[in-house]
């Protein structure tokens, strides 16, 4: 196996017990972007000498006794909103073509403190503002959209370019792309990781978390991102959300991958309730989906889960209360520019932003009430069960050139609407989310299943997620991008 | 006022730009106002329900209780606990 080609785990037990170097993994990673980004279109800019400069520095510090933990030396990306200090945050858009930023984001800092080594920016759909993230070509298949908008971060981590990567989530920004490449995103809860120097989309939906290769991974990363940061007013700062992030299976404390949590094994799963909806998470579902994430949920049951049918409340509510929320506050957040320099949005986020001035305070405020209702509801459907299992994304990357798709019963759905679609609850209620890969269609493009949890429940996802990684093993496998 | 109603086009759509025609910049504005149109027609939906006194989610925290995982372990030692004394 190639550095390139571990995970994040992998690669840190190489480095921890010194049979690889920062240095080797790096120049193995860089080399796979060099030969792989001239067709994939990840990366808004690596920074080459910069990260060969870092990896040099984790070597010698390593060496030297001075391990920081599994995340020390490995090369990782940041989705292009995330601030890192003296390089641009382009947010993919020429709006922002003379941005440098000042200072480090609190999740780049993290990382950066957690010894991960900075090798670029991945590209967004400009402001994260959309689904498909254009610039990006799917991992699987160049004729399939990225997914998005954290498309680069994910088609990245997918093909080999980048160990692991940052995303954020407003509507399924992190689990899409990931369901759509065949790797692991997990949107946290809400406040449980900083955005302070995250150049917002939705303040009240926005979420940042981890894309990786394999949900132990994910764990990892959160572990480093996670905690209370008082420059950000939503930062969670309760005991629950040092749990949720550092301890229990594939916690910081777990770095090895050989927990297990309440005196189970890594792959048992008695006690745990999985819900399996019976309205709207398999509604206009493509089959081949289906069968497979159903097959998945089964799978969780043989591994001793409790599988408990449940309904979804308010679930004909859901793109009004996304929608409600977002547009007003992507505009509100975008109003200076838009009067300064329409012209240097994209055509398609600048005519969203431009129809959000025309929405009346009264449809926020309501959309506003909903969401307290619907929060309310799931509430009390975790009272039932622990873990809601269903398809990320209802269907696979589409075509790029198409922009709808038409269901079995004819009704047509734009390909964005439909990425949301099964995404925005967890945006609505805050609740963690984590999509993984189980399985590909008939032409081989990969399917993820997501798995929602309680507030703080992140412990628990990645419980349920290790276990079906350590038994069905789909989730190792890297895009074979054909260079 | 019903989603029906075309709101009136703010000064930034209003604005046309140099080197754009009258008719390109109209029908941008036209697509503008049919775009907030159907995101209107689409939030609407929500009058449907009743809020009676349900206040908004403007200070949102998803996570106010904060005993989630706490809940899940405990429940999980329960069975625990049932499966040995099968």
């Amino acid at each position: 196996m190639r550095p390139y080609e571990l995970s994040l785990a992998g690669a840190a037990r190489a480095i921890g017990t010194r049979e690889l170097s920062p240095v080797e993994l790096t120049d193995s990673v860089l080399e796979r972007i060099e030969a792989t980004e001239g067709h994939l279109g990840a990366y808004v800019a690596v920074f080459a000498e910069s990260v060969r400069q870092a990896a040099d520095r984790a070597e010698r510090d390593i060496a030297a006794g001075r391990y920081l933990g599994p995340l020390h030396g490995v090369p990782m990306g940041l989705k292009d909103l995330i601030d890192a200090a003296g390089v641009p945050t382009t947010a993919s858009s020429r709006v922002r073509r003379h941005h440098t930023a000042a200072e480090d984001s609190t999740v780049a800092r993290r990382l950066r403190e957690a010894g991960a080594l900075l090798l670029g920016k991945t590209h967004t759909h400009e402001f994260a503002y959309g689904l498909t993230t254009p610039q990006t070509r799917n991992a699987w298949a160049a004729d399939r959209v990225a997914g998005g908008s954290s498309g680069g971060s994910a088609v990245a981590v997918a093909a080999g370019g980048a160990t692991f990567a940052l995303g954020t989530d407003t509507g399924g920004s992190i689990r899409v792309p990931s369901s759509l490449n065949g790797v692991v995103g997990l949107k946290p809860t809400y406040g449980l990781v900083s955005r302070h120097g995250v150049t917002p989309l939705s303040w009240s939906l926005d979420h940042v978390g981890p894309i990786t290769r394999t949900v132990q991974d994910a764990g990892l990363v959160l572990a480093a991102l996670a905690g209370h940061d008082p420059n950000d007013a939503t930062s969670l700062n309760t005991p629950g959300a040092a749990f949720a992030a550092g301890h229990g299976p594939y916690g910081a404390d777990d770095a090895s991958g050989a927990g297990g949590g309440a005196g189970h094994t890594r792959e048992d799963l008695r006690g745990l309730r999985v819900g399996v909806p019976r309205n709207y998470y398999f509604e206009r579902v493509d089959p081949e989906v289906e069968a497979a994430v159903r097959a998945s949920i089964d799978h969780l049951a043989a591994l001793g889960a409790r599988l408990v049918d449940i309904d979804i409340p308010m679930a004909a509510y859901v793109q009004a209360v996304q929608w409600g929320h977002m547009v007003p506050e992507a505009t509100a957040y975008h109003e200076k520019t838009l009067r300064t320099s329409p012209e240097l949005y994209g055509p398609d986020v600048r005519l969203l932003l431009e129809a959000g001035e025309l929405l009346p305070a009264g449809d926020y405020l309501r959309a506003q009430r909903a969401r307290t209702l619907m929060r309310r509801e799931w509430e009390r459907l975790f009272e039932e069960v622990d873990v809601v299992a269903a398809p990320t994304v209802p269907s696979t990357a589409a075509l790029s050139d198409r922009p709808t798709v038409t269901w079995p019963d004819g009704t047509e759905e734009s390909v964005s609407d439909s990425y949301v679609r099964l995404s925005a609850p967890a945006n609505i209620t805050g609740m963690p989310s984590l999509s993984l890969p189980v399985g590909h269609d008939g032409v081989g493009l990969p399917i993820g299943m997501q798995l929602i949890g309680r507030p703080l429940g992140e412990a628990t996802l990645l419980r349920t997620g290790g276990a079906y990684e350590a038994t069905r093993g789909e989730v190792t496998r890297l895009a074979p991008v054909t260079v | 006022m019903t989603t029906a109603e075309a709101p009136e086009v703010p000064e930034a759509a209003e604005a046309a730009e140099p080197g754009q025609s009258h008719d390109e910049e109209q029908a941008r504005r036209e697509a503008v106002v049919a775009t907030a149109g159907h995101i209107r027609n689409v939030i609407g939906v929500l009058h449907a329900l009743d809020l009676d006194e349900t206040p908004p989610a403007a200070t949102y925290s998803a996570a106010a209780a904060g005993t989630a995982v706490a809940g899940e372990t405990v429940r999980i030692e329960e069975e625990e606990q049932a499966h040995a004394t099968v």
